[in-house]
This record gives structure tokens, C-alpha cells and sequence, in this order.
């Protein structure tokens, strides 16, 4: 599949349940990075919404955000302890340390940082803009 | 713990229980209903009863809302309040609910990829921000120790001791850049303020403070609300929006503020937050922090009474009352010129901001 390919239709008429519901099937069955585009202006975005944030069309889709991007920001959580202002989730106790990255995908031109998951720490001397791959 | 400080505020502005005919709250928090406060009061008449959604961002928006309601005419006097006890706030902010997706919903996307809650959005943040300005961990332990200091010279505080160097740079980290020093406090408190008239106020035996300007704002992309914030640029905040809106109606320039109340749920909010909002050029604060412009005695001080870092978390509500306190003088860290005090909320949206003058003396 390239880049920007429509997978299938956003199920905005089930409201974010329905979309959240979509967005873990596509991405297990699939492997692959999505977001939402709108069919009638193009614009993309994420976390998705029930309606494009520019034109206001409930046409959206879900589509394929490339293989590739660059990191804007992340985050190294280091421990797997708890306190009230963080929790690490159940399923990746056993990863820690792990990484969130938060990745500008190549094939857009708008600012949308889609949040992925690294294994290990950040590495330390590599700045904002590094290129990642999904793996 | 509410009513407590309900009838404190009352007595303090000279203003019988009675006459508040309105009450504004956070949607999640320890405390009563709206309309359950006003009986308890015994308010002789209901004129706007509201819950504000969200946390730390609505600390100035109960009061916009409550000016809303008296410079309309509805409303005279409305009381404003906060009350935290233990996490139960946050279970009920984390409670799915469809009529309050607030926050789940965001999740669904970011805790499969290791979301840990609200120290990860700053975290982002500041891995966004080493990017561009230095901001060494050194910056962060002098942050946390400056609003130490300042809490062991508030009698309300609850973090008073200074975190030895040895501690602090040998703790281990936990997300991101943060130790468990690097968070903000917990107590179980409650504060309360009332916004009223000007005729009201100045029949007040008790100085009266001016509210100059209030603004809320979520940016210009709203729907990178709170948790999902890091996934837009960062460079300019809601916070950001939030501070041209304040001085435009204010008719001031940041060197017109005299000490800043900045929201402190990390010691990295606390600086990245000045700079959104105008109290240092952008990349600035670490640089103002060493040479002490922050302390009370600085060029521009942050929050004397220690914030929510060292004085226990109030989602940054307890800021408008260390402003108030200061703006009357009364301040138990009181710092010299206090006639102008901005409050600032985070820097994800939604959020808010205040900008307040000491009233005039009466005579």
C-alpha cells in the first residue's frame, strides 16, 4: 500500500467510540500507521475527529501515514512505577524503559504528529528532527 | 473543607453568606454541588449556577465566567472555588464517561504507544523545547528548590525543606526528564473567592482587587486538546493566545506585570510557562532562574507562595489567591511592589489566564 491510500471510511456516525474501535482494528490487522483524511478537502488529521476540522465535511477516511517520518518529540518513561501523575500501561510494564515518539509523517505536508511507540531509551545527542522508520 | 472556605471568603470580603447568588466549580472535584453550596450558604437568591469542565487550565476560567455573569448585570456576587482532596479528582477525570469523553478519548491513542498521564504531555513538551533553547536539568532542580524556599516562608505550604543536590541528581528519573521531585505536591485543600460589583467591593471594609483582564482560549488547534497537545507544534501555546488576549484588553506590555502566578504542575511548567507568556523572551528562563530574577526579591517574581510544586496541587487555583494576597499586601511572602499580578494557566488547552490590580485605597 503507498502513502496517503484510503483504507476505508471513518464510521463518524458511531462517534469516537466507533472511531476508536475502527483505528485499533485497522492498526492491528494491519500494521501500519493511520490517520483521518477528508475525502472532500484533503485535509488530514489526528487523533481523529466527527468532522473535518476545516471544511466541516463527515465524509473522512482512514488512511495509510507512510512508513516514514521525522521525531518532533518523545518521551523516555523510565520507571514502572506509579504515582498520581503517571501510570505506566499494564502491557508495557515489562517493556520499560520504552519510548513515546511523536512523528511528522513524510507524506503530509500538515502538521500532524502521529504518537508511536519505541523500544528503549531516547538516544542521548539526537535531536528534534531525527527520521524514524516503523519497524 | 468547602464551606469552610466558602464562609471564608465571605467574611473577608465583608459579605454575608446570603447575598453570594452565585457559584462556579470545577466539573470534576472533591466538593459539593453548585446548588447545594448556595443552600448551605443560605443565598437568598440563585442568579448562575455553572460547572467548568477540566483541570488545571480552568483555574482563571471560573473567574472570566463569573465576570461574564456581573458585568451583565446577572449576578452580584459569585463565589469561585476549588477543592482537592486526595486523587479523587482524577478518578472521576479518568472515569469513562460518554457524556464527558474528555479525556478517553484521547487516550485510546496514545496509551497503547505508552501514555503515562499528564507528566508525559509536559515531558513532550520539553523534549520539543531542548530542541530549540538550552534548558539543562540543572535549570529544572534550581526551579523546584526556588519554590521550596518560597513555600518554608508560607505558612499554607507543604514542601519546605530544600532537595539536596546529591538527591536530587541522583534520584532516579521517571518519565522523561522529571524525578518525584520534579512534581507537584498533594494536600487537601480548598480556596474560594468571590467576584462582585464595583459598587460591592467598594463597600467593602477589606482592600478589593481589580480584575483588569481574563481570557480563555484552546489555539488555534483545538483538537489537540490537553493530553494529545504533543501531537501539533508547540512552539506557540493556547498559553501564548491566551497572553495576547490578557494584555490587549489590559492595555499593558508584559513589563507592566509586576510578579507572575504561573500553573507549576512540573518545575519545567513552571519556566516554559513564563516565556509563553511574556515574563522572558522565548529560551530565556533557565538564564533568569540563575541569576534570580524568579526569587521574590527578583526583577520578576514566580509564584512566592512556592505554586502547586511545593504547596500541594489545587490545579493552579490557590495562584489567584496568592495574587490577591499579594496585590492587598498580605502576602506571607510578601514581596515588595506588587501592584499588578498576571495568572498564567498551562500551556495545553483549554486554558486560561487573569490579569489583576490592587484596587484603590479606600478612603
Amino acid at each position: 500500500m503507498r502513502p496517503s491510500e484510503r483504507i476505508v471510511d471513518c464510521d463518524v456516525a458511531g462517534g469516537a467510540p466507533a472511531l476508536a474501535k475502527q483505528f485499533h482494528e485497522i492498526t492491528a490487522d494491519r500494521k501500519m500507521v493511520v490517520c483521518q483524511r477528508c475525502d472532500r478537502c484533503g485535509r488530514v488529521q489526528f487523533p481523529p475527529l466527527m468532522a473535518c476540522s476545516r471544511c466541516s465535511s463527515r465524509d473522512l477516511a482512514w488512511v495509510d501515514a507512510g512508513e516514514e517520518g521525522t521525531v518532533e518529540s518523545w518521551v523516555t518513561v523510565s520507571t514502572a512505577n506509579t504515582t498520581l501523575g503517571y501510570s505506566v500501561p499494564k502491557r508495557l510494564i515489562d517493556s520499560v524503559p520504552f519510548t513515546t515518539v511523536f512523528v511528522q509523517p513524510k507524506a503530509f505536508e500538515e502538521v500532524l504528529r502521529l504518537p508511536a511507540f519505541m523500544a528503549g531509551v531516547w538516544p542521548q545527542g539526537t535531536g528534534r528532527g531525527a527520521v524514524a522508520k516503523s519497524a | 473543607m468547602t464551606i469552610e472556605a466558602a464562609l471564608a471568603a465571605c467574611s473577608d470580603a465583608g459579605l454575608a453568606p446570603a447575598e453570594v447568588d452565585g457559584a462556579i466549580k470545577y466539573t470534576y472535584d472533591a466538593s459539593i454541588g453548585t446548588f447545594a453550596l448556595l443552600a448551605n450558604l443560605g443565598s437568598q437568591e440563585l442568579a448562575v449556577a455553572v460547572e467548568v469542565p477540566f483541570g488545571g487550565g480552568s483555574c482563571a476560567a471560573l473567574v472570566d465566567v463569573a465576570c461574564a455573569a456581573v458585568e451583565s448585570g446577572k449576578a452580584r456576587a459569585v463565589l469561585c472555588w476549588r477543592t482537592v482532596s486526595g486523587d479523587d479528582w482524577i478518578k472521576q477525570l479518568v472515569t469513562p464517561d460518554p457524556l464527558r469523553p474528555y479525556y478517553m478519548d484521547t487516550v485510546n491513542y496514545l496509551r497503547p504507544v505508552g501514555w503515562t498521564g499528564y507528566l508525559g504531555i509536559f515531558a513532550a513538551f520539553y523534549s520539543e523545547y531542548i530542541g530549540r533553547y538550552e534548558m539543562p536539568r540543572e535549570a529544572l532542580f534550581e526551579a523546584v528548590n526556588l519554590m521550596r524556599a518560597n513555600a518554608a516562608r508560607n505558612g499554607r505550604a507543604v514542601e519546605r525543606e530544600q532537595v539536596d543536590r546529591d538527591a536530587y541528581f541522583n534520584a532516579p528519573l521517571t518519565v522523561g526528564p522529571f524525578t518525584e521531585f520534579d512534581e507537584f505536591a498533594l494536600a487537601d485543600t480548598s480556596c474560594a473567592l468571590l467576584v462582585t460589583t464595583e459598587d460591592l467591593a467598594r463597600d467593602s471594609a477589606r482592600p478589593s482587587v481589580e480584575i483588569v483582564a481574563s481570557a480563555q482560549s484552546h489555539g488555534p488547534d483545538p483538537r489537540a486538546y490537553f493530553d494529545s497537545r504533543p501531537m501539533t507544534s508547540n512552539e506557540d501555546s493556547p498559553a501564548s493566545w491566551v497572553a495576547r488576549e490578557l494584555y490587549a484588553t489590559a492595555k499593558m506590555e508584559p513589563s507592566d506585570i509586576d510578579l507572575g502566578l504561573m500553573y507549576d504542575c512540573t518545575s519545567f511548567t513552571l519556566l516554559y510557562l513564563a516565556e509563553h507568556y511574556g515574563l522572558c523572551a522565548p529560551g530565556e528562563s533557565a538564564a533568569r532562574l540563575a541569576a534570580g530574577d524568579f526569587s521574590p526579591d527578583g526583577s520578576i517574581p514566580l509564584n512566592p507562595h512556592g505554586g502547586d510544586l511545593a504547596g500541594g496541587y489545587t490545579h493552579g487555583f490557590r495562584q489567584i489567591l496568592e495574587a490577591v494576597r499579594q496585590l492587598r499586601g498580605e502576602a506571607d511572602n510578601q514581596i515588595a511592589r506588587a501592584e499588578v499580578a498576571l495568572i498564567g494557566g498551562p500551556p495545553a488547552g483549554p486554558t486560561s489566564g487573569l490579569v489583576l490590580r490592587r484596587g484603590e485605597t479606600r478612603q
